[in-house]
């Protein structure tokens, strides 16, 4: 391939006529622009409202293995978890009050 | 209608968000213009070009205005055309004979000039030969010596330095001429 060949070349494709956009290009734009707008990123509280489902669910499984966990180690010791949690924070409570009774 | 760019740009700012549809006109054909240059798929020139101008409309708040609308928005689609020819998934190692016009091949072969291509037939045999080439020193190529851009203008729309800018199309030019000269013999085997 010589330069003047591959000048040419150059030259001849340079000289050709870009494909013309179709009548309704700007409409297509539009309508992603628009799809766009409505797909704006939310705001915190919003995202908090749209996790709340899986937040609610999360507390109830919380909620029901606490009451699991109590009734487990009821039905196996002597006290309740519930009491052994009373006595522990009462204990604590004294000892702090300097009256460990 | 609004006849000027920025006062057309502070509508929109300003919540005329429907007169962007007067913008996309008046730009397209430079749009669509840049975008064939890299892709000659009518179809996906069609889909880039409605990547350019999205990426304007989201960033539409960092134009500062200091250079006119058309200039960032064609750094908007060449850096779209760019990203295109990087995510290619299958760039054609080998140059298929069949995709080019036998005319423009007769004249890549024949020692004279006479019986020369038509430019959409020389627009596909280049389109095929820089198929090859590292997606910059294509973009760098195709600025220089099919859009006429001068090395300034380049370094200006692609942010590469001068010196960068000559090593692409020197390179991006031999690898062509290689490119070329492997049609050339491919046909006389």
């Amino acid at each position: 391939m010589n330069d003047r060949k591959l000048k040419k070349l150059f030259e001849l494709a340079r000289t050709e006529t870009p494909p013309t956009p179709p009548g309704n290009f700007e409409l297509r734009v539009m309508c992603a622009v628009r799809r766009e707008e409505r797909a704006a990123p939310l705001s915190w509280w919003d995202q908090l409202g749209a996790l709340f489902p899986r937040l609610a669910l999360a507390a109830v499984l919380l909620m029901g293995a606490c009451l699991f966990a109590d009734y487990y180690y009821s039905a196996h010791h002597a006290s309740s978890f519930a009491e052994d949690a009373t006595q522990f924070s009462g204990q604590a409570l004294f000892a702090a009050n300097g009256d460990g009774s | 209608m609004v006849n000027d760019d920025a006062e057309l740009l502070n509508r929109i700012r300003n919540g005329a968000t429907d007169e962007f549809a007067v913008l996309v006109q008046r730009h397209q054909a430079q749009v669509f213009g840049i975008l064939h240059r890299y892709e000659r798929d009518f179809q996906k020139v069609e889909d880039l070009a409605q990547e350019t101008f999205l990426k304007a409309w989201r960033f539409l708040d960092r134009f500062d205005g200091r250079a006119p609308f058309h200039h960032w928005l064609s750094r908007i689609a060449l850096r779209v055309a760019l990203d295109h020819l990087r995510h290619q998934k299958r760039v054609r190692a080998e140059i298929a004979l069949s995709d080019l016009g036998e005319s423009a091949l007769d004249w890549l072969q024949a020692p004279g000039d006479d019986a020369e291509p038509a430019a959409a037939q020389a627009a596909e045999l280049l389109h095929a030969a820089m198929a090859g080439l590292p997606p910059e020193d294509r973009q760098v190529l195709t600025l220089l010596e099919l859009e006429g851009r001068s090395v300034n203008e380049i370094c200006e729309l692609t942010g590469f330095s001068n010196a960068a800018v000559r090593v692409r199309a020197h390179r991006a030019r031999a690898k062509l001429r290689k490119a070329l000269d492997r049609l050339e013999t491919k046909k006389h085997e």
